[in-house]
């Protein structure tokens, strides 16, 4: 009986210590993780935010507007006539014997 | 005597008894009157407040959905901006502060003061949808009680494009998003998805308890439209038509562009517009696209279905011959040709050629009531077509015992009769497309966030005529092209099915012989055409006549359109 509380006395503050650093080490895990995962999901809404931005400036570029007062910048002019090749007509150098 | 006392107390005794056992079975009704009404009655009210008071709740808003043109380019689409508000209570100096804020924002300083000095209020919304750039100017002036909550705008790359076509959003009465007019008005359950919410658990002093439960519903974002626009077409139409209302001194001016065999709208524009980006700058008329919402007369290039209508019905051929010897009295009326110039025996190819209102009587005549009046029910007049844009509005029909002679007998040369651009491109593309009816869409796909695409499918009304009359009448319009008033401005080696049209406005009740709505109609490359148009001027003051306006704008499209999709002449 006495060696039973003896072995009682040793064992069960070494089992209430273990709990204790291992709710610890528990507890502090879950915060970190929380923060890990609050920092990835701001990064995923950061990158959403940039990739809006993104689309709308490639939109902007590519639009016509915007092509046209490059074009005009660079010195591109409105093309007034137009060479159309019918069907069945060919240059004349396509139809030459070589 | 004592056992009469006896029996009065023992009667006493059991009234005391009942009396007791009432009052415990009132109290008893009351208590499980009572629980009834907390656990059952008021329990939905009750669990709300309980929800209240341990859980946050967030909307998650959804993102609307974008529309591009069928080649892919957004026309419209989501950009970031900002809820910019203050707080009044963190704020020294009230003047100061609306003043800085308001140059950044030009709006007038004594509105945001005014705001600021209402008393209790601890939150005040300063102005909605500011962009990027300006938030950033406003963030540089590091303003205690300035604050930002960010929130969804929409963003127009082409600027003014299609504004009419593509509408734009507003608010509710409840300050939410809303789409209004066009497709914004037509799709706005598509467009705007679902709003989804995250609740988290809370403690006693509203802190959010880290492992508490948490729901979240996540939102549901808009779908996206794929148009049959095209954005190349949609651009030369505007560029067109801007300078052809400039050219012809128009009021205004519409075209549409349909491809005929699909009923796909490929490009859509009206002037005077607005800038769907500054909506609340334009007048409310301004709104309304007059291709689906407003109403003309047609006038010649009407004559196409009334001929159509009569070599169906077995009532003439193209070869038929007529004499046009002068005009024609219909109930005290005198009908004259647009010129006043008689050519003797006609066929009904020349009538069109010539456009004679003479001739077009004479067919009117041979078709009589019952035909012409199913004719124009066949061909879509008196009906929405069920294009998916929201502003359509459709004229209504005279009813069967209101048509008089006189009426048979203009309606045949498109007056007296009150059509929609969009009614009158798609019944000459009935023409264009072997007899068939299309109901026209602007929409050809809807794609949801998970980018499943569902295809809205072309859809055939009905067949009107057979493929041999509208063989046959396109050979007319072709005709009418080639010989007709405008063919000076036809671009050469293409065959071009098509009609001119000059109606008279009425004012007050008479047609006004100098306002005319020019207008022009066909389609091409008539033997297997890619495009059907409608080209209408209103009041062109360089002439009135459909032939030396609207025509001459209606080929320089079509040369652009042949070079883009790459049509040659023969």
């Amino acid at each position: 009986m006495k060696k039973i509380i003896s072995l009682s006395t040793i064992f069960l503050p070494i089992i209430a210590i273990i709990l204790f650093v291992s709710q610890i080490v528990f507890t502090n895990n879950l915060a970190q993780d929380g923060s890990t995962l609050k920092e990835i999901s701001a990064k995923i809404d950061m990158l959403a935010v940039e990739n809006e931005r993104l689309n709308q400036e490639i939109a902007f570029a590519s639009s016509i507007p915007e092509i046209q007062k490059k074009a005009l910048a660079d010195g591109f002019i409105e093309a007034k006539h137009f060479l159309t090749i019918a069907q069945g007509k060919y240059l004349v150098s396509l139809t030459q014997k070589r | 005597m004592s056992l009469s006392l006896k029996s009065g107390k023992v009667s006493v005794r059991m009234s005391r008894i009942w009396m007791v056992f009432l009052f415990f079975l009132v109290l008893y009704t009351a208590i499980v009157a009572r629980l009834f009404y907390w656990q059952v009655w008021a329990s939905g009210k009750l669990k709300d407040q309980a929800t209240t008071q341990h859980f946050f709740r967030f909307s998650l808003p959804p993102k609307r959905g974008t529309i591009f043109s069928s080649d892919g380019y957004p026309l419209i689409m989501n950009q970031q901006a900002y809820l910019v508000y203050a707080e009044p209570k963190k704020i020294e100096d009230k003047d100061g502060f609306a003043k800085r804020v308001s140059d950044i924002l030009a709006v007038d300083p004594a509105s945001i003061s005014a705001q600021l000095d209402l008393p209790d209020r601890v939150w005040v919304p300063i102005q909605r949808k500011v962009d990027g750039e300006k938030a950033d100017q406003l963030k540089n002036l590091k303003e205690k009680g300035l604050g930002f909550e960010s929130e969804p705008k929409r963003y127009y790359p082409e600027a003014s494009m299609a504004a009419h076509m593509l509408g734009f959003v507003g608010l509710d009465q409840n300050g939410q998003d809303r789409g209004y007019f066009g497709l914004e008005g037509f799709y706005d359950r598509e467009l705007k998805g679902k709003e989804g919410s995250l609740q988290i658990e809370k403690d006693v002093q509203g802190n959010p308890i880290l492992i508490g439960s948490t729901f979240r519903i996540d939102p549901q974002d808009g779908r996206n439209l794929v148009l049959w626009t095209d954005r190349s077409v949609q651009a030369i139409v505007e560029k067109r038509l801007k300078e052809g209302i400039e050219k012809y001194g128009a009021k205004e001016g519409s075209i549409i562009v349909m491809d005929p065999k699909t009923g796909g709208i490929l490009a859509m524009a009206s002037f005077p517009s607005y800038d769907p980006r500054f909506y609340t700058d334009a007048e409310k008329e301004r709104y309304i696209n007059p291709i689906v919402g407003s109403t003309y007369e047609p006038g010649s290039t009407f004559k196409v279905l009334i001929v159509a209508s009569g070599i169906e019905n077995k009532v003439i051929t193209p070869a038929t011959t007529m004499e046009e010897n002068g005009p024609v009295e219909v109930m005290g009326y005198l009908i004259r040709t647009w010129n006043n110039k008689y050519n003797g025996l006609v066929t009904m190819t020349d009538v069109l050629i010539h456009s004679s209102n003479v001739g077009m009587v004479f067919v009117s005549n041979r078709l009589g009531k019952e035909k012409i009046v199913k004719t124009l029910s066949d061909f879509g007049f008196g009906a929405v077509t069920n294009v998916d844009l929201e502003d359509e509005s459709a004229p209504e029909l005279r009813e069967d015992k209101e048509w008089r002679e006189i009426d048979l007998a203009t309606v045949s040369f498109g007056q007296g009769i009150a059509v929609t651009p969009l009614q009158m491109v798609r019944a000459v593309s009935v023409i264009a497309n072997g007899g068939y009816l299309m109901e026209p869409k602007v929409v050809k796909a809807i794609k949801d966030a998970n980018g499943k695409m569902t295809e809205v499918k072309p859809k055939k009304i009905r067949q009107v005529i057979s493929k041999k009359t509208a063989e046959e009448v396109t050979e007319m319009m072709v005709a009418a092209v080639d010989q007709g008033e405008a063919k000076f401005a036809k671009p050469p080696g293409y065959r071009i099915a098509g009609k001119t049209g000059t109606a008279q406005i009425a004012v007050e009740g008479y047609y006004d012989e100098k306002k005319t709505i020019a207008s022009f109609v066909g389609f091409a490359p008539s033997d297997n055409p890619k495009f059907a148009m409608l080209v209408t001027l209103r009041e062109p003051s360089s002439s009135q006549w459909g032939s030396e306006t609207a025509a001459p704008l209606f080929f320089n499209i079509a040369k652009d359109l042949f070079l883009y999709y790459g049509i040659a002449p023969r």
